[in-house]
């Protein structure tokens, strides 16, 4: 057994994560064109850190709040950290609790796992798109390094896909995949492509009873140690078609309507650097010294800056 | 009355039956494979021509038309009324067949000889399969049915092109504009050339149905939808890709799956071969093999049996009364408790028997027009299933056997496990490799012996545990056991 995430690592810093999550509400805040934001359900996995319960409250002022937590044992401890009386903890293993879940109320829900894809994981998928009110956001985050990441084993591409096998069953791998395409970022692209097939076909299925449509916004991928992948989207009502317009949400330069993803990558720099290059943007890049910084970590902070996360700020 | 005036009933068929009735009978995954049968009969009529002009340059001619003249071996009142039918074996190596499911269409396309001319005209496009229309041996698009119910469950228009040796011809329908007269039942060759010599490397068939409907476009774009078409096609026509047959689905070509049993000195599968004489009027029986035995990874779903009717799967892992497994109706309670009646259950989770119907006459089989099951009523049938019962039961026994065998061993009760030893001792050997008929040879079991010793286990806190190891000077919880009764027997009981 793996250590749960929270003893693993702080949330709050892994850098792109932080990053991706504050992307995640700025398109989450768009959401208003359809339906006053502040009145979502935000349900997630908020862990001991609720990173993204405090961002969401703090940002969206959404105020009913479940987080679902399958670590039971340190259930007093979840209970401590909370970081707002308006998150409701439920504990137990995501599929029972979400059938819990009232989802007759427009929600926004991230499915943020840390783990690799599972064929428990899509079934989740599967019922929270499957029972969602639309208008509605939906994402889905997993693990998707390459199954051992060091590679020097002979049959590691048949042992990849025998796993992949395990961990999803055959009838969810895509015809023509193959234990090599596997390796690398291949793992997050099938991934992507059992994602992005779950959530479809459960949405077009209920769709020929009530007219939902779901649209992909959301296609991350970054690594702050593993590679992650993020998927998800609204779930819209047949009246949604013109405010989906109006909100804009194709303008916002991280979103991905297809199987390409936005990367999100982290340049090394140092705090002064950063306070230095924030002076000079978005506007001032001319006046950016050539020699000083390389042209590529001017380029990816370029891209990040507003999202970047400030560790000074922290909760004392 | 006079005869002019007489009424009579209306039984012509409508167009919609077809188009709208007939569609619903057939899951969409088997009706695309329904299609790939049509391949097959081409590919088979290939080799078989091929085959026939090796020994006799005469017939080629006369291949795209084979008729059965039977052999005068065959024929009813000869000596051997009750010859065997083979089944059928050469090698399709060469010939494929591609189904590509896209968003605006269904494409199939082969190259196994195309469709002359006269069967289009006269047959292919029938509804019903015409008794008039020359036979292909071991045929498995026997129904007449299988492309017309497809292009309709699929969508509103099709175009079948097809080249053979010695024609070419186009023809392209909108369902809707057909269905819109009720009299007319032809469909128009939209272009035709006859009287052509065409080399046999050029010839096959091309099927595309267009204008979907919506429900099988949005199916189509379904990674399970594409996985399910695979495993079922795998299945279906899993003698036909061992052949050397190659199906591509989507451009990924199928894999061969193969059927295997246990076989060593001490374990041996059944092999049992049946021959129905053919019914009055007929030339061709039905031959049955019947293979029955253990294999070594257990799989409650992959259990049971396998049935082919001329090399096309239509029954998979069967665990129900069809094959043979007794139904909950016919146990009487006494007999529920003791398990004494195989109904399918986890143990015989090793077992699998594969029966092979074949005959050069398919309407003789006992299969059902969506090749999904059988025709459990027919007499053919049912001489099979006695069959299969009689060959199950000893291998039903054996697996009651091995579970008893697995209990007693982990309660200690016995030290030998033969079965389970026989199994995991036994080599995995094609189906088709057992050549000599017979029953299920296994060993048998250990009886169970009152043995003079008995092994105990319990549980207790391994702090208590830790100081009874450290106060006796061991390091095994075993030695703190025996070392512990051996304390209380000394003290209270000797």
């Amino acid at each position: 057994m793996m250590p749960p995430s929270h003893r693993l690592v702080n949330y709050r810093l892994r850098p792109a994560k932080a990053i991706e999550r504050k992307m995640m509400c700025e398109a989450f805040a768009r959401l208003s064109a359809l339906h006053p934001v502040d009145r979502f359900q935000y349900v997630g996995y908020g862990s001991t850190s609720f990173a993204d319960f405090v961002l969401v409250h703090r940002s969206l002022g959404i105020s009913k709040m479940v987080s679902i937590e399958r670590q039971q044992r340190s259930e007093a401890r979840f209970r401590f950290n909370v970081p707002f009386d308006c998150v409701d903890i439920k504990f137990g293993e995501s599929s029972d609790v979400l059938t819990a879940v009232d989802f007759r109320q427009p929600s926004i829900v991230w499915l943020d796992d840390d783990q690799s894809l599972t064929s428990s994981i899509l079934q989740d998928i599967e019922y929270v798109v499957g029972s969602m009110k639309a208008p509605g956001a939906f994402a889905v985050s997993v693990n998707a390094s390459p199954w051992s990441e060091v590679a020097v084993d002979p049959d590691i591409a048949q042992k990849r896909l025998s796993k992949l096998r395990e961990l999803v069953g055959d009838g969810n791998i895509p015809l023509g995949t193959t234990g090599e395409s596997l390796a690398g970022w291949g793992t997050a692209k099938v991934y992507y492509q059992i994602i992005a097939d779950t959530i479809k076909n459960a949405v077009s299925d209920r769709g020929v009873a009530d007219g939902t449509t779901y649209r992909q916004l959301l296609h991350f991928h970054y690594a702050d140690g593993a590679k992650m992948l993020t998927v998800g989207g609204l779930l819209c009502r047949s009246e949604d078609t013109t405010a989906f317009d109006v909100a804009g949400f194709d303008k916002l330069f991280f979103v991905r309507r297809g199987a390409d993803p936005f990367v999100i990558k982290v340049p090394v720099l140092t705090f002064r650097e950063m306070r230095y290059l924030d002076q000079l943007l978005p506007h001032g890049r001319a006046r950016i010294p050539k020699d000083l910084f390389p042209e590529s970590d001017i380029d990816e902070y370029a891209i990040i800056y507003r999202y970047f996360p400030m560790y000074a700020e922290t909760d004392l | 009355m006079s005869e002019t005036e007489t009424p009579v009933i209306d039984a012509s068929p409508t167009k919609e039956f077809f188009i709208y009735m007939l569609v619903r009978d057939v899951p969409l995954v088997r009706a695309i494979i329904d299609l790939i049968d049509n391949s097959l009969d081409g590919a088979q009529r290939m080799v078989a021509a091929l085959v026939s002009a090796a020994s006799d340059p005469q017939s080629l001619l006369n291949s795209a038309s084979e008729t059965n003249i039977a052999s005068p071996s065959n024929a009813i009142g000869s000596e051997s009324a009750v010859a065997s039918e083979s089944s059928p074996s050469e090698d399709l190596t060469g010939y494929h067949v591609n189904v590509t499911l896209g968003p605006d269409a269904l494409t199939v396309e082969d190259n196994c000889g195309g469709i002359p001319f006269e069967v289009a005209r006269d047959y292919a496009f029938r509804f019903g399969r015409d008794p008039k229309a020359p036979p292909t041996s071991h045929s498995i698009g026997q129904f007449g049915v299988g492309m017309k119910r497809t292009i309709f469950k699929v969508g509103m228009s099709f175009t079948v092109s097809s080249v053979s040796t010695e024609s070419r011809f186009t023809v392209s329908q909108d369902v809707a504009v057909w269905l819109a007269d009720a009299k007319k039942w032809n469909f128009d060759f939209e272009t035709l050339q006859t009287g052509l010599q065409i080399p046999v490397a050029e010839t096959g068939t091309a099927l595309k149905v267009t204008r979907l409907h919506p429900a099988v476009a949005d199916l189509f774009e379904r990674i399970k939808f594409t996985t399910d078409l695979k495993d079922e096609l795998e299945q279906a026509h899993a003698t036909s890709l061992q052949r050397g047959f190659v199906i591509n689905v989507n451009g990924i070509p199928l894999g061969i799956q193969e059927f295997k049993l246990l076989s060593s000195d001490l374990l041996a599968p059944a092999y049992a071969i049946l021959n129905v004489p053919p019914p009055i009027g007929r030339v061709h029986g039905v031959t049955i093999r019947i293979y029955a035995g253990l294999v070594k990874e257990r799989s409650l779903e992959k259990g049971g049996w396998y049935v082919f009717c001329n090399g096309r799967q239509v029954l998979v892992a069967d665990q129900s009364s069809t094959t043979g497994w007794t139904s909950e109706m016919d146990v009487g309670t006494s007999d529920k408790e003791k398990d004494s009646i195989p109904k399918y259950h986890a143990d015989f989770a090793f077992f699998r028997g594969f029966v092979f119907f074949d005959s050069k006459d398919a309407s003789q089989l006992p299969w059902t027009t969506t090749k999904t099951g059988v025709d459990a009523d027919s007499a053919v049938f049912r001489a099979a299933r006695r069959e299969m019962m009689r060959v199950m039961r000893p291998i039903t026994r054996f697996l009651r056997e091995l579970a008893t065998e697995t209990g007693e061993e982990e309660k200690g009760a016995i030290s030998e496990t033969p079965l389970s030893d026989a199994i995991n001792s036994a080599e995995s050997v094609s189906y088709s490799d057992v050549n000599k008929p017979g029953a299920f040879v296994a060993p048998a079991r250990q009886s169970r012996t009152r043995r003079d010793v008995v092994k105990v286990q319990y549980e207790l806190a391994r702090s208590k545990l830790d100081e009874a190891k450290e106060r006796l000077n061991v390091s095994s919880a075993r030695q703190v056991g025996e070392l512990t009764f051996d304390y209380f027997y000394k003290a209270e009981c000797e």
